[in-house]
């Protein structure tokens, strides 16, 4: 990123001006300052040398707490960057509820009022900067490098898709010269380091927190029925046992004594490793590909059509001007757990790094699932702003093979389980029938309620001379010196 | 390109030349040197004089392995006795591995780490997994290194499985291509398919350090390679009908599991 510095005349006093270029200069170096050593000890960086070779890097947290508004807003530290946090567009637009409604494309401010707990509600979706270029990545699709569905099912001869771009769609919200995604960086289990030679980096991060920490699938209503399975318990204080109504589903109790496994009880947490070259591009480093930083497949033109000085996401054969032929940042490892009421998680990456410069590594996490995906419409097809995995349209709805047989036929049990007012005989619950945010989420819609995170850390450990080839490695060998146009 | 640093400072005497030699240096290498493509060639200064690295890496992501892997990789484990976690009807084609054979004239004999990341998507909390050595085309579990899977395992099959159907032989829809024409089969890597949508637990993480003495009376150089082996316990599978609240129904290996093998040979 260019700077611009201006010149001096007359005499100036040595040591404070010596002082501050040596912290500039240690600063260009390492990311840090002497600043970072001082105060409460709560977070570390540790370098590990050997022969003047950086070997080794880890980082971690003690525990973490973060203010209340966080579970809204978010804390996410981007290391590179200090104090960096995530946005929700309401945030980054600076604007009134009244004023943005009266901007927005079809949502009016009581709307928003009343889905500000709607986990597809786009303005409350937590953002996080990812790197350069722009733009922004707001769907699964985009990340993964897809054209955009009219241009792609077209280009495929499938037929025609509606409702793209939708409405309610944050697309474009965000500068056009950064990109932005929903991937948010745990908080301190990130860092950055200066690479010396060029190297094979295995990443190792880990976090550990409660259950709720993630916006997760499945937490809420019915589930809780599943801490105490094994007793009845009176949860309400009224005198009377309530558990047997949570063990209820239709006429079928779950058994005593049988540990219940099924999706209804759990929560899933998305973690995600990254490396990233904030705030410069390096043209020889990270292709702008699909999520991995492999050669899209779905883009025609091999890059993501949605990063670059002015992309369109249109499916072309050959890359536009407009679309970048690198960027930032890279994904290693996309890994969803399914998480219990407190644990430890773990993920691994590997990445080939060119070297002689300065990388941040980095674990982050995001909403499970697959946010926006195409329905069929009649003969035709719509783009659907919203989960694929609880869609009513989703393929789910019907595995091929293993229809359940009771006591709702044939329909998905992730899908069916959010009308559970409806499908419960006997059970107490809200009036009226609960939206599928309210049975399956964390009431808090797309809020991400960090302060549960106990301890985060990441580390690296660098081999030298060696290539991902050399690794046997399945991970990208793709060469962004060469272009595939 | 070297690290940033300045080429000359203030003396007793500042002066404006000095500083703005000073700005210089941020100027050029801010906005000159550091946007220039490195092209340093793909290997390392400090090694270069040795045949090989001191430190040997094999790391291998076998996630398109398993998810293009042979149909019967789902009865892995279920003999009764410990199976090799293979994607190949045979052992000797079995590419869910590392191979690794420590030369006695090399440096970098004197320790081998191997660790295996095992993210189980469908196999019960008693079902055990070990690390594996090949020895003369004979793979053996090594059960001192052996774990259990423990309470933290995957979203389970059939009805509960999430959101996709488990049969092995099928392709995963992507999302944007669920409703492509018949015969499409979208993309067909599990990099697409998978990620954000199935569940997974553990993982189950086992590291085995050895010296030149190798193990179990193989010595190190003797070892040919490095897997997975892994054994169910069957009789915690739940053979009742499919309904909605029956939860699990068999301790099963599957192409949604997740395996990441890592090999570190060192030269102490």
């Amino acid at each position: 990123m260019p700077i611009t510095l201006n010149s001096v005349t007359g005499l100036l006093d040595a040591t404070i001006v010596d002082g501050n270029f040596e912290e500039l200069e240690q600063f260009l170096k390492e990311g840090v300052t002497t600043n970072d050593f001082s105060g409460v000890f709560d977070k570390y960086k540790v370098r590990r040398y050997t022969s003047g070779k950086l070997v080794g890097f880890n980082s971690g947290s003690k525990q973490y707490t973060s203010s209340r508004p966080t579970a809204k807003s978010g804390t996410f530290e981007n290391n590179w960057i200090a104090g960096t946090k995530s946005h929700t567009y309401l945030d980054q637009s600076g604007l009134s509820l009244e004023k943005l409604a009266s901007q927005s494309d079809g949502i009016s401010a009581a709307d928003h009022r009343k889905n500000s707990m709607d986990y597809d509600e786009p303005l409350e979706h937590p953002f996080e900067l990812l790197g350069y270029p722009g733009g922004s990545l707001f769907y699964d699709f985009q990340e993964q490098g897809f054209a955009d569905p009219v241009s792609y099912y077209s280009s495929k001869s499938w037929g025609s898709v509606s409702s793209w771009p939708p409405t309610k769609s944050p697309l474009g919200r965000f500068p056009k010269d950064e990109c932005w995604s929903r991937w948010l960086t745990v908080p301190d289990a990130a860092g950055g380091v200066y690479v010396d030679e060029p190297c094979v980096a295995v990443i190792t991060a880990q976090v550990k927190g409660n259950y709720f920490f993630t916006p997760a699938m499945r937490v809420h209503g019915t589930n809780t029925g599943a801490i105490g399975q094994f007793e009845d318990y009176d949860m309400d204080g009224d005198g009377t046992d309530d558990l047997d109504a949570f063990r209820q589903y239709g006429t079928w109790k779950f058994p005593d004594g049988v540990m219940q496994e099924g999706m209804e009880h759990s929560a899933m947490l998305r973690l995600g490793l990254f490396v990233d070259t904030n705030p410069i591009v390096w043209e020889d480093e990270f292709f702008n590909g699909n999520d991995f930083g492999n050669v899209s497949t779905q883009s025609g033109h091999g890059f993501n059509p949605w990063i670059g000085t002015n992309p369109t996401g249109e499916f072309l054969v050959t890359r536009p001007d407009g679309v970048a032929k690198s960027r930032s940042w890279k994904k290693l490892t996309d890994l969803t757990y399914r998480v219990r009421q407190r644990g430890s998680y773990k993920v691994i990456g590997v990445v080939e790094l060119k070297g002689r410069r300065r990388y941040n590594f980095s674990l982050k996490f995001r909403p499970a699932m697959t946010f926006g995906h195409v329905a069929q419409d009649g003969s035709d097809f719509i783009f659907a702003n919203n989960y694929h995995e609880i869609s009513d349209n989703a393929i789910t709805k019907d595995p091929p093979g293993h229809p359940v047989s009771s006591p709702d036929g044939d329909a998905n049990p992730a899908w069916d389980w959010s009308w559970f007012t409806t499908k419960f005989t006997g059970v107490t619950g809200p009036p009226g029938t609960q939206s599928s945010q309210e049975s399956y989420f964390y009431p808090g819609g797309d809020a991400l309620v960090t302060n549960l995170i106990e301890s985060s850390s990441l580390s690296v450990e660098f081999f030298y001379g060696q290539t991902l080839t050399s690794l046997q490695s399945e991970a990208s060998t793709f060469n962004p010196n060469e272009d595939p146009e | 390109m070297a690290r940033f640093t300045f080429t000359q400072k203030f003396g007793a005497t500042p002066q404006a030349d000095d500083y703005n030699s000073i700005v210089d240096d941020f100027t050029e290498y801010i906005n000159t040197t550091k946007l220039v493509a490195d092209n340093v060639a793909d290997e390392s200064i400090r090694f270069r004089h040795l045949k090989r690295a001191p430190t040997i890496l094999l790391f291998k992501d076998c996630g398109n392995q398993i998810w293009s892997a042979h149909a019967s990789l789902e009865t892995r484990g279920r003999s009764g006795s410990w199976e090799l976690y293979r994607d190949s009807a045979t052992d000797a084609l079995n590419s869910l591995q590392v191979e690794y054979s420590a030369d006695e004239d090399a440096p970098a004999t004197e320790l081998v780490e191997f660790t295996l990341w095992y993210f189980p998507y469908s196999i019960s909390e008693a079902s055990e997994v070990a690390p594996a050595i090949r020895v003369g085309g004979v793979w053996t579990p090594l059960l001192e290194h052996r774990r259990a899977a423990g309470l933290s395992v995957g979203f389970y099959t059939d009805g509960w499985q999430a959101p996709y159907t488990p049969t092995p032989t099928s392709h995963l829809h992507h999302p944007f291509l669920q409703f492509a024409p018949s015969g499409y089969t979208g993309t067909g890597t599990g990099e697409y398919d998978r990620q954000g949508t199935v569940a997974y637990g553990g993982p189950v993480v086992c590291t085995l350090t050895l010296g030149k003495g190798g193990i179990g009376g193989n010595a190190l150089k003797d070892i040919e390679a490095y897997g997975m082996m892994i054994k169910h316990d069957l009789s915690l599978d739940n053979n009742a009908p499919v309904t909605h609240g029956d939860g699990r129904k068999r301790s099963v290996c599957s192409k949604y599991d997740r395996l990441y093998l890592s090999l570190v040979a060192r030269d102490n």
